[in-house]
């Protein structure tokens, strides 16, 4: 893992921290407000609905099911997702995951992947304390209701997230810990995640966003068009490849 | 006696119907009935807007809602505080709080008689509905979708006929499905004594049931807590049979009660209802669900003595999954025009569940809709008070 977190060079990503700014809410890979896949303690004002897509690039996306289930396949995939802040502390969201290329029949009995999420603020930044969310992914794996079948997706965590001013820059930094939940295991962020927000005031409702999501380094660039429309453009250094992130925004 | 002042002729061009304006002792009462706009709390907006710029000179104003030719709602409020409102001298928050929002228990003035009455003005709304199916390996996604144009009526006061036809777009869900008449069915809606709503319906209904039902509603403490009680007696059968179908004979009698608390700060309901459904299951349903002025966001969980069976042909204990409730069409409709007119106009809520686990078939209620016991949410005193909010932003 140490090794994974110092072979990538990170200086040439120092220089795009010049030209973004504003502090603006992003919308994770995953489908929940967070970094580029990482999560943070950040959640949007409650009534808040987002409609979206991520792609998972080809080798980076896991399959779901099947003699191959969990190991990194050469299709792409494709996370469709409803997310809605419906309370100031509780986020929500219902994603469906898809493998590209991949036709639902008898003979490869793949389905896309199902999973609902949800996130819970609890604690409100303070000028000495971070945001600090849980955030359960897979509540129904959790709370016993799948009836078996393993999760492919699931993860408990709790992240912290703090806003710092530098100059006209604003970094807002998070750390947090994923790990495994009432026996269900933790397949995404298990163990320690962090990353950071970058916004400066060049470019209007744009970030550079860097994490490391407890097993790779992501690195992403998101703006924000029209005041509803979230786009993030997204690089693994690890397998050299890019993804994307889409997403409709209104309040309801 | 009719109030000499201009606000009829102001409401009217709103095209509000059941309008009446008296003067009383306590000062003026404005009574009437939105069918102009799509959500109550608009319509309000604009009554409260034109008794401020109205010439009449009672300060007292109390601005009764109906329903269906029944009055359901009230807003109290002065003419000064309207125009410290309007005029943004005052915040709405403030205006709220000395403002009262309540259930009615004002009654029709006997004075005069309402103005541009809405009975015998009838509705073709035009909808469409989703029904579907997701989970199988041969076929991921069966669905059809319909359009669901529908007849609505007030035909006097409380009395309503509904009629909806489907037209089948595509069937890839059931096979057998053709457009066809889908319900008809009148329903008597009342206040009774003690702020008790009241319904008694007849005819065909959703879910191919044939037959009568009866629903009392009464809401304690403004809104914050209601108790349904519901039952019927009914049985399957067709308006027109579909081509290779026959019907299943047989009777089902239900009943259900529900509880409901609704946490105000953040219009959240918290439902538990129990009883016999009406496909003879019987068990509990818990509803949790986030209203948005229109929009609701909701989950819910149904355990009764059914096994469900869900994709993959997997069996499930509990029924859960999630909905979402929200407005479709024009925020305002066309005018009604003079009794005896049909006015074309959009439905006006899409409805939308997703199973988690188990199909639709577990804790299924007879559906009423177009009545005041259905539409009630909508006079809520905490949903008039939060939409109208949004105008004062």
């Amino acid at each position: 893992m140490m090794q994974k977190l110092f072979r990538t060079p990170i200086s040439p990503y120092i220089v795009l921290i010049l030209f973004f700014t504003n502090s603006v809410i992003a919308q994770s890979t995953t489908g929940m407000s967070g970094l580029v896949k990482a999560p943070n303690a950040r959640m949007y004002e409650q009534g808040t609905l987002a409609i979206g897509a991520a792609l998972i690039p080809p080798g980076y996306h896991k399959r779901t099911y099947g003699q191959l289930k969990g190991k990194l396949v050469g299709n792409a995939g494709l996370n469709t997702f409803v997310t809605a802040t419906l309370f100031p502390f509780m986020e929500v969201m219902f994603r469906y995951s898809h493998e590209l290329n991949l036709k639902v029949t008898p003979e490869t009995e793949y389905f896309p992947d199902r999973m609902m999420a949800a996130r819970f603020k609890l604690l409100n930044e303070k000028e000495k304390w971070p945001a600090i969310v849980a955030g359960l992914h897979d509540v129904t794996g959790a709370l016993g209701f799948d009836q078996g079948g393993s999760p492919n997706f699931s993860s408990t965590y709790l992240v912290g997230s703090k806003l710092f001013h530098y100059k006209n820059f604003q970094i807002d930094a998070s750390l947090g810990y994923g790990f495994a939940f009432r026996g269900l295991p933790a397949k995404d962020f298990d163990g320690i995640f962090a990353g950071v927000a970058i916004t400066t005031p060049y470019l209007k409702d744009a970030q550079f966003l860097l994490d490391y999501d407890a097993t790779y380094i992501n690195v992403g660039i998101q703006k924000y068009f029209l005041k509803r429309i979230h786009t993030m453009v997204n690089f693994y250094p690890n397998y050299k490849k890019f993804g994307w992130v889409i997403a409709y925004r209104y309040p309801l | 006696m009719q109030a000499q002042c201009d606000l009829l002729d102001r409401l009217l061009t709103h095209d509000f119907e059941n309008i009446q304006i008296v003067n009383t002792p306590t000062g003026l009462e404005v009574h009437y009935e939105n069918r102009r706009y799509r959500f109550e709390a608009d319509a309000l907006y604009h009554v409260l807007r034109e008794v401020r710029l109205s010439n009449c000179l009672s300060d007292q104003i109390a601005v009764v809602i109906y329903n269906k030719g029944v009055p359901v709602s009230e807003v109290v409020t002065t003419k000064t505080e309207l125009d410290e409102l309007f005029s943004q001298n005052k915040p709405y928050s403030l205006w709220a709080k000395e403002a009262r929002f309540n259930f009615t228990k004002r009654k029709r003035p006997k004075e005069g008689g309402p103005t541009n009455r809405s009975y015998l003005k009838s509705d073709i709304a035009t909808g469409f509905k989703i029904d579907y199916l997701l989970g199988n390996f041969d076929n991921p996604i069966r669905w059809t979708p319909t359009l669901t144009p529908t007849l609505q009526s007030t035909l006097f006061k409380g009395m309503t006929l509904n009629s909806r036809y489907h037209v089948v777009l595509f069937d890839d869900l059931y096979g057998w499905e053709v457009s066809r008449l889908h319900s008809a069915y009148l329903s008597y809606n009342a206040k009774l004594p003690l702020g008790i709503f009241a319904r008694v319906s007849g005819g065909y209904f959703f879910n191919t049931q044939f037959g009568y039902e009866a629903h009392l509603t009464k809401l304690f403490m403004q809104d914050r807590f209601r108790l349904d009680i519901s039952a019927s007696n009914t049985e399957n059968r067709f308006i027109t049979t579909p081509p290779t179908r026959k019907i299943l004979e047989a009777d089902h009698f239900s009943y259900t009660a529900k509880l409901t608390y609704r946490y105000r700060p953040f219009m959240t309901d918290i439902s538990l209802q129990y009883g016999k459904y009406l496909f003879d299951d019987t068990g509990y349903t818990l509803f949790v669900s986030r209203q948005f002025d229109e929009v609701f966001i909701g989950f819910f969980m149904r355990d009764t003595d059914k096994t469900l069976i869900g994709s993959f042909g997997n069996e499930y204990e509990v029924n859960y999954g999630f909905f979402f409730k929200t407005p479709l069409g024009t925020k305002k409709h066309f005018k009604t025009g003079k009794p005896g007119n049909i006015r074309l106009k959009t439905q006006e809520q899409f409805f939308l569940d997703y199973n988690y686990t188990g199909i639709t078939d577990t804790a299924t209620l007879l559906e009423v809709p177009n009545t005041i016991i259905h539409e009630l949410w909508e006079y809520y005193p905490s949903t008039l008070e939060k939409g109208l909010a949004s105008h004062f932003k």
